[in-house]
């Protein structure tokens, strides 16, 4: 065994055991806080298995957008709902989680046991290693131009959607009457709607 | 950064670490309480589906890499999806005051 | 078959990306899409200046950008079937077809928004902006012949749709339906991502006739648990059971408006998607898919028809009722037969119809009485004759009675069932349909029989009718043309019969199904 491949062995076995340690922390923490730094750590590690695979430039898309991007953004929205919570007691939700625990070992066993029996083309072509970037844009501009321009327009839409819906409106008014109204449905509610607005101060 | 071609560390190391992790991700997805942790629990999801991709791409398709397309193309709209699933996310908290799953329950019969 | 397969992979590996630079794209595939970009950003253009210049000029925008889509893809109409960007994209007549059912259905969905949106004080021209983003999706989602594009198409609508469903933002109901909707819908991408991730491990390549043809030799569990995983993202687009338990709930609190593109829009490019990838892709794997397409169609059939009768909202009954609806629709799928095809595609178009114009209905009246209880609409015949003539016609449409467009609908696609010797689904079919009479006809009952003592306080407070109003004239067109249509295209079905047929004759990936089917009844 040579050390370069040793040291590969090793890199995945750290990153694989920081990846799965990570995953079990955030769905099981209690605080939320510790979850989304832990989920940094794991988008992180994540990225080191890109570079494991040669494939740097992924592994430096996943860091800005994943960690520089989707990371901030999910602290930013714990921040900004930051309300202590007590959620009440809910009868039958320990059964819930340990049935739906059995659920997700099955599904693990399944696909553990699809990977392993499946006979894969193995060896592929070779690896085009540092070249890796270039055809990427190559494929960007040929055989998958079609979804890159059209992720233009799902970015687009998507800020603009979330700017019409994160924004405040300060007065609203029905641009064919004239009216005052409240952003509402129409179909007004046949049940209270439980706001307490007060308590949120 | 290791250009010699990847020998040690089996293709099915790969898939059945993605397969972990998905599972985590759905473990999460059904019993997270606070709708946050269910966010980032599909991004765990969506994560482990890269690990895939970036595995069949490395050990399956060196030459034309399109995993790695597939991978990107991910990202993106997973940075997208955040971002709407934020804006809802406000919008809900200034209506109702809350994240917690169980008590979105308006809409029952 | 093999030959050909070998053929295929060959070219596809000798082409590096370098050399694919000299072919041509052939775009003038993606024109209609390009049309309704273009009004998406001249929509977008015209709100920054202000929410009254928005009112006045994003219609009349958006109408020229989906009437000119429509143009482009009667233009298209048998066309030559070239492969368009690379394989990535195919407009071949089914593709179109079902584009221009996505690209009605957002043009009705459009002329009964303005009002709602109007009376609700919600930002009107970014309403449009996204919908039409949503309809670009749905259109390329249509066409996707690469895995790639039809998850980036697949999301583009998804998030869109999440988007408009929260849309009433200072509604808590329609914030949480957003919110569900969000999740499960990431949660089925994700789950569809997975799918996808194995396909391209076991073929190497992301273009979906490539993957079908690597099936046909592939070790059968990998490709079995990427099946399940795709199925169950088609089942949850199409809302089918027991993927449907974000229906009701988005329905319910997403504006009505909405839900009426939901229902039609989304939905026809969930059926095209499946047909892509179902028959395009999993073509060696037709009985197992058939089998369990066969079961979610009874499970909707009987689930949707069902449940739909304890309903006392309105729009959430449509939500049951359009569950059912879609197992009607799978009953032409699971055929593979042309009738079955053709008999799909022809309830697709007559359910954008008939469904639209209900909902046109059901909006008009909560506009006028912010009501949407089923109870409420007691005694309406008195005061608003239209609405009750309109949903009335609709819905027995709807329910398959005889002279209007759905009965023509519902009984080629039974014969196509019958023919196909599919006697379990037919009779289900049958049986729920009787069960939906009963529950649309509850409705008419309601507006028509009650004696004016017995009208709903909301009937009898009824407003005066008033049709000035901006965003009331296109309402109004809406409703009648929907009503029209659905009452009179049953007897002068011919055309629609002929349209279908040669959709199916148009659609090579079709007639290939449709050879090897008929090749082992035979044998």
């Amino acid at each position: 065994m040579t050390i370069a491949a040793s040291t590969e062995l090793i890199c995945f076995l750290i990153l694989s055991v920081v990846i799965i340690a990570g995953g079990i922390g955030i769905v099981f923490l209690e605080n939320i806080v510790y979850s989304a730094f832990l989920l940094g750590g794991v988008f992180m590690a994540i990225a080191g298995l890109y570079l494991l695979l040669n494939a740097s430039f992924v592994a430096a898309a996943q860091i800005l957008v994943y960690v520089g991007a989707v990371n901030v953004l999910i602290l930013f929205a714990i921040m900004l709902v930051n309300k202590r919570e007590d959620p009440k007691p809910i009868k039958g939700l320990q059964l819930r989680k340990i049935i739906s625990a059995g659920v997700c070992a099955g599904l693990l066993a399944l696909l553990i046991r699809v990977d392993l029996t499946t006979p894969w083309s193995l060896p592929g072509p070779t690896s085009i290693g540092e070249l890796a970037t270039e055809r990427i844009g190559e494929h960007l501009f040929t055989d998958y131009l079609l979804p890159f321009e059209l992720a233009s327009v799902l970015l687009l839409m998507a800020m603009i959607g979330a700017i019409v819906l994160a924004r405040r409106d300060v007065l609203i008014t029905d641009v064919g009457t004239g009216k005052e109204v409240n952003q509402g449905l129409i179909e007004k509610a046949t049940s209270p709607l439980l706001i307490d607005k007060n308590s949120s101060s | 950064m290791f250009n010699s071609p990847i020998e040690q560390v089996p293709l099915q190391a790969y898939l059945i670490l993605a397969s972990l992790l998905f599972c985590i991700g759905v473990w999460g997805l059904i019993n997270s309480r606070n709708a946050v942790r269910v966010l980032m629990s599909i991004e765990l999801m969506l994560n482990a589906v890269n690990i895939n991709l970036m595995a069949f791409s490395a050990y399956l398709d060196g030459e034309l890499i399109r995993g790695q397309v597939f991978t990107v193309f991910v990202i993106t709209v997973a940075a997208a999806e955040a971002a709407v699933g934020l804006a809802i996310l406000l919008s809900i908290y200034r209506n109702r005051v809350t994240v917690d799953m169980e008590s979105f329950n308006l809409l029952r019969w | 078959m093999p030959c050909l397969g070998a053929l295929f992979i060959n070219s596809q590996s000798l082409t590096a990306p370098g050399e694919l630079l000299n072919l041509s794209l052939n775009a003038w595939a993606i024109a209609p899409e390009g049309a309704v970009l273009i009004a998406m950003l001249g929509t977008l253009l015209v709100d920054l200046a202000g929410e009254k210049a928005a009112a006045n000029w994003a219609p009349p925008i958006c109408y020229v950008g989906l009437l000119t889509a429509l143009g482009l893809l009667a233009m298209q109409w048998n066309g030559p079937l070239e492969s368009s960007f690379l394989g990535a994209f195919l407009s071949d007549n089914l593709a179109i077809a079902f584009r221009s059912v996505v690209a009605l259905s957002t043009l009705i969905s459009l002329l009964i928004s303005w009002r709602y949106a109007e009376q609700s004080g919600s930002p009107v021209g970014e309403y449009a902006a996204i919908l039409l983003a949503a309809t670009l999706g749905a259109m390329l989602l249509c066409g996707a012949t690469d895995l790639v594009s039809v998850f980036i198409s697949l999301e583009t609508l998804s998030v869109a749709s999440y988007l408009l469903s929260g849309y009433m933002k200072r509604d808590a109901r329609s914030s949480e339906a957003a919110l569900k909707y969000l999740l499960v819908g990431s949660a089925a991408a994700a789950v569809f991502l997975y799918g996808a991730s194995l396909l391209y491990g076991i073929s190497g390549t992301t273009n979906l006739q490539a993957i079908g043809i690597a099936l046909i030799t592939s070790p059968t569990p990998l490709a079995a648990l990427a099946l399940v995983f795709v199925l169950a993202t088609v089942a949850f687009k199409i809302a089918a059971v027991p993927f449907h338990q974000w229906t009701p709930d988005v329905y319910e609190g997403s504006p009505t408006p909405v839900v009426a593109f939901l229902s039609v829009g989304s939905k026809a490019a969930g059926f095209a998607l499946a047909v892509r990838l179902l028959i395009g892709c999993f073509g060696a794997f037709d009985n197992q898919w058939k089998l369990l397409f066969t079961v979610l169609a009874v499970l909707s059939m009987t689930l949707g028809n069902v449940v739909a009768l304890a309903q006392t909202s309105m729009k959430r009954m449509l939500a049951y009722s359009s569950i059912g609806q879609a197992g009607f629709v799978m009953i032409g799928l699971v055929c593979g037969t042309e009738d079955g095809f053709a008999s799909m595609v022809l309830y697709m178009a007559a359910y954008l119809f008939m469904n639209l114009g209900a909902f046109a209905c059901i909006i008009l009246f909560s506009i006028r009485t912010g009501s949407d209880r089923i109870s409420d609409y007691a005694g309406l015949y008195q005061k608003d004759p239209l609405i009750t003539l309109g949903l009335s016609l609709c819905l027995l449409s709807l329910g398959g009675i005889p002279p209007m467009i759905g009965f023509f609908g519902k009984i080629y696609l039974f014969f196509a069932g019958w023919a196909d010797q599919q006697y379990l689904l037919v009779i289900v079919g049958l049986v729920t349909s009787v069960i939906s009479i009963y529950y649309y006809i509850s409705v008419i009952k309601m507006m028509v029989v009650k004696e004016p003592y017995e009208a709903s306080d909301v009937v009898k407070n009824y407003p005066s009718i008033q049709w000035e109003t901006l965003g009331m004239p296109p309402l109004r067109i809406a409703l009648v043309t929907c009503v029209l249509v659905t009452a009179i295209g049953g007897v002068l079905s011919n055309p629609l019969f002929q349209w279908a047929n040669s959709t199916v004759a148009g659609t090579p990936l079709l007639q290939q199904a449709i050879a090897l089917g008929s090749q082992i009844n035979i044998g």
